[in-house]
Formats: structure tokens, sequence, C-alpha cells
């Protein structure tokens, strides 16, 4: 199968219905068949990256992050916009994104043979 | 005075606009995410600050209230406004 | 004993309701007898699921049997000897989690 750059832009907060894992569950699948797997997390997205979520009775997306690696997507990315309007920091989150500026998410943008919006 | 309730972030705008003094904003379930943004002098419901992960990072302008004291709230303030849409 | 709620495919309704025994009586349905090798991977793919509320799929299977186990257990031919017919899926089952996410 032929291998794509695939790029997820992520903005939907966590826990309003079951689309934030639907989606997610579609990054694990184009990982699994080997595609080259981004994460740009942005907007009320970078909610999904924080650390301590303590949903009852769903699964955990804080714990769900930590699986990525074992998929080998390591290209986690967020919008230093995003991250600063909400007052957030790299450490409140439970795997490390690396903070974009508008103009380096463009460039990241433009590498993609695919860019799919949750 | 009114107590509005706000279920979704993108609701606490044309909410905030339509507040008058004295009302009472009370944010729920993905209704939190605005907390970190746009909100101010709300409250918001523990249950859901903690299931999102936010009680490190919410500003000291939100008040945490548990489901008792939302039900408090709303038997003190009448109308009861719901909002959810953008 | 009675035995656990299952799905249609036979993967456990209620996480709750594994036990080893429970592994083995849906091990003994495929003509599985469960040795050392397989308790390894059956501990190794629970102890995942406990931390990420995922249960991996093949591919990501075998990288996380090669970062903990070594490269001699970490392919798809050792897992599959093991667990015969889709690796993965039959893991999953007798581990008592959920059908491995998205598995087609």
């Amino acid at each position: 199968m032929n291998s794509k750059n695939i790029l997820y832009l992520l903005q939907q907060a966590p826990y309003l219905d079951n689309r934030v894992f639907e989606t997610f569950d579609a990054v694990l699948v184009a990982a699994a068949f080997d595609q080259r797997v981004s994460l740009l997390f942005r907007g009320d997205g970078v909610l999904q990256l924080l650390a301590d979520q303590k949903p009852e009775g769903q699964r955990n997306l804080a714990k769900m992050l930590t699986s990525l690696e074992t998929y080998e997507v390591d290209q986690i990315f967020a919008d230093a916009r995003s991250f600063e309007a909400r007052g957030l920091k790299v450490a409140d989150c439970a795997i490390a994104p690396e903070l974009l500026s508008k103009r380096e998410i463009a460039q990241l943008i433009a590498r993609q043979d695919l860019v799919l919006n949750d | 005075m009114a107590i509005h309730l706000v279920q979704r972030a993108q609701a606490y705008l044309p909410c905030s606009r339509a507040r008058a003094d004295g009302d009472v904003v009370v944010l729920l379930g993905e209704g939190v995410a605005a907390a970190l943004i746009d909100a101010n002098d709300c409250y918001a419901s523990d249950t859901d600050v903690v299931a999102r992960g936010l009680v490190g990072v919410l500003p000291t302008s939100i008040k945490r209230i548990n489901d008792a004291q939302l039900v408090a709230l709303c038997v003190e303030h009448t109308p009861v406004v719901t909002w959810t849409k953008a | 004993m009675t035995t656990p709620a299952k799905d249609k495919e036979g993967y456990l309704l209620n996480l709750a309701d594994w036990s080893p025994t429970v592994a083995e009586q849906i091990a003994q349905e495929v003509q599985l007898e469960l040795q050392a090798d397989h308790w390894e991977l059956i501990n190794l793919v629970r102890d995942f699921h406990q931390r990420t509320d995922v249960v991996p799929a093949m591919r990501p299977l075998v990288k996380l049997v090669r970062d903990n186990l070594g490269s001699d257990k970490g392919n798809s031919l050792h897992l599959n000897l093991l667990f015969p017919d889709g690796a993965a899926k039959l893991l999953a089952k007798i581990a008592g989690l959920p059908k491995p996410t998205n598995c087609l």
C-alpha cells in the first residue's frame, strides 16, 4: 500500500460526543496501515492533550494519547496561539506537542498529501 | 435575575452579550472549555472540570460548583436560560 | 462454573469478568493450551490496555512486544505461531479485551 503523509487537524474539545474518539480511532487505523500520520491540535482541540483527564464511564483520551508512540505516531503538533490564548503549557499535556507558529503550520500543511478535519 | 447555563463553548459569546448585571452564568459539559479563553465571573460544573483535566489550568475567576449547588442556583434564579448554539 | 457474557464474535462484554480461568476457557474453544509464552503476551497486552484504553492492532502489537520482550518475540511469525489466525484479535479475545481498534 502507498504510504502517504496524512495530517489530522484536531479542533474539537473532548467529551461532547463520540466524535473525538472516532477521529482518534481513525488515526490509529491510518498508522497501523503504515501511513505517515501527523496530528495538529488547535482551537479547543488543544484540550484533548491535557494530562489530568478523569472521565467517568468512558475511555480516557489522555491515556489513549500515550498509545501513539506504540503506533509510531510521533509527529504531534499544536498551535502555539491556541495554547497561549488558553494559558496552557506543554507541561500540562499527557504527551508533549511541538508548538508551531502560524507560518510553521502553513509549512506543515504544505508537506501533506492529505489533510483531514475532525 | 436569570441563570444562564452554557452547554457548548461556542455558546458563551452570545450568552455573554445577553447577560445582564447580576445574572449568573454556569459552564456545563463541553461548555467548560470556554473557561480558558472568554469566560470570566462564571461558575463551572466541578464534575465536568475534573473529567476534562482542567483543575490545574482553570482561571481563578471561575468558581467550581457541585450538582447540589447548581440545583440551588437554578432554584434561586428565574428564568433558567440554556445556551447551546454559536 | 458459569461462562461470562460475550458478543457474537466471542469478546467478553464486561472486562471485569476476565480471570486466568476464563482465558483458559476461551483458549480451549480454539484448541489452544496456554503456556508461559502465551501468558507473557496476555499480560503485556492487558497492561498496555490498562495504561492506554487502546487494544493494539497487529503492527503496533509487534512493536509493543519487540520493545518489551525483544525482537526474538516481537515479530509476526512468533505471534502468529502462538495465536494462530490473526494474533492481535485472538490475543485480545483471550486477554478479555475488546476487539483491537478498527482491526478490519
